[in-house]
């Protein structure tokens, strides 16, 4: 990929890769920094980047980059008043909750698969279009997709199990 | 059909991608099994979780700060281009100085070890016209022969 290319690829990902992110970090402060490592990565890679596979490419960083970003962040604990303030009311039932939980089930998805769960339900896109998006087979697709539900609902179905809704 | 092959296909109708000629089959699967309906349901209610998720927009703020960021590591890149490319000329004078350096402390080194006699160029001149042999032990003022010959001269002594 050309460098000269990057602005327009940053328009059409932007949004994706923030919800992804988003879902990954559940902070929006957080995700604002990430979003900001992960662009800047591609960019400094761009050179070698197929085109085809770009944003492929563009989801494993975003990933990467979040797990480490959580790790180095879990061995610092805020102690600021304003991070209480931040926290999460656990009492208030509705949809957020069940949003924090399937968030918490995508997180937990391996990059390929939460892309195309992202790419399905997030851009509406057809099996065909996703296809081409991450540059492998329609098939693929088909098969990543039923993987990726499986293993949110299975997760969600542990949960409930579990008491957490 | 299986019901592994069902709920993959049940997958497939949620999503509106399933090819008509299968909807028969799985139709007719559904009818007879309790446990993939029971899955339809349930995949039907993530569908149905995952389709009202909401969506960010993403902040425009951030959009121009990655773009102005690029900018910043695009200008940066060139620098240290740059530095990289004039950092090879102070290199190679550096290197050039210390061959000629060494090359001339060495000279000085080795004539004040083996001072030249003062009619050494007549000497040398003289020996040129002689055999080749000859030429090719003379240096200066030492020469191997010598050196033997002191040495077996030492040891008789």
């Amino acid at each position: 990929m050309k460098k000269e290319q990057f602005p327009e690829f940053l328009k059409a990902n932007e949004k994706r890769i923030y919800n992804y992110l988003l879902s990954l970090l559940g902070d929006e402060s957080d995700t604002n920094d990430v979003a900001q490592m992960v662009f800047l990565s591609f960019y400094e890679h761009i050179d070698n980047i197929d085109e085809s596979t770009a944003l492929s490419y563009l989801y494993r960083i975003a990933h990467n980059k979040s797990m480490t970003y959580l790790k180095q962040k879990n061995r610092y604990v805020n102690f600021e008043p304003q991070s209480f303030e931040q926290m999460q009311d656990r009492s208030n039932k509705g949809n957020e909750k069940d949003y924090s939980l399937l968030h918490s089930a995508i997180k937990e998805l391996p990059p390929r698969l939460a892309s195309v769960i992202q790419l399905q339900y997030f851009d509406k896109l057809s099996y065909k279009e996703i296809a081409e998006k991450l540059g492998i087979s329609v098939k693929a697709v088909e098969s990543l997709l039923v993987r990726a539900k499986k293993r949110l609902r299975k997760k969600l179905m542990k949960d409930r199990m579990e008491g957490r809704v | 059909m299986r019901c592994s092959k069902a709920q993959f296909l049940i997958e497939l109708k949620l999503d509106n991608e399933l090819p008509k000629e299968k909807g028969k089959a799985l139709k007719l699967h559904l009818e007879n099994c309790p446990q993939c309906r029971k899955y339809e349901a349930e995949a039907r209610k993530l569908q149905q979780l995952l389709s009202t998720l909401p969506v960010r927009e993403f902040p425009s703020w951030l959009h121009n700060s990655i773009l102005e960021e690029t900018v910043k590591h695009e200008r940066k890149r060139m620098l240290n281009s740059y530095i990289v490319r004039w950092q090879t000329i102070p290199a190679l004078i550096a290197i050039v100085l210390s061959l000629i350096g060494g090359w001339a402390l060495g000279k000085t080194a080795y004539i004040r070890v083996n001072p030249l006699p003062e009619n050494a160029s007549v000497i040398y001149s003289n020996q040129v016209s002689q055999t080749d042999s000859l030429n090719l032990v003379v240096f200066g003022e030492s020469t191997l022969m010598e050196d033997l010959f002191y040495q077996i001269s030492e040891d008789y002594k």
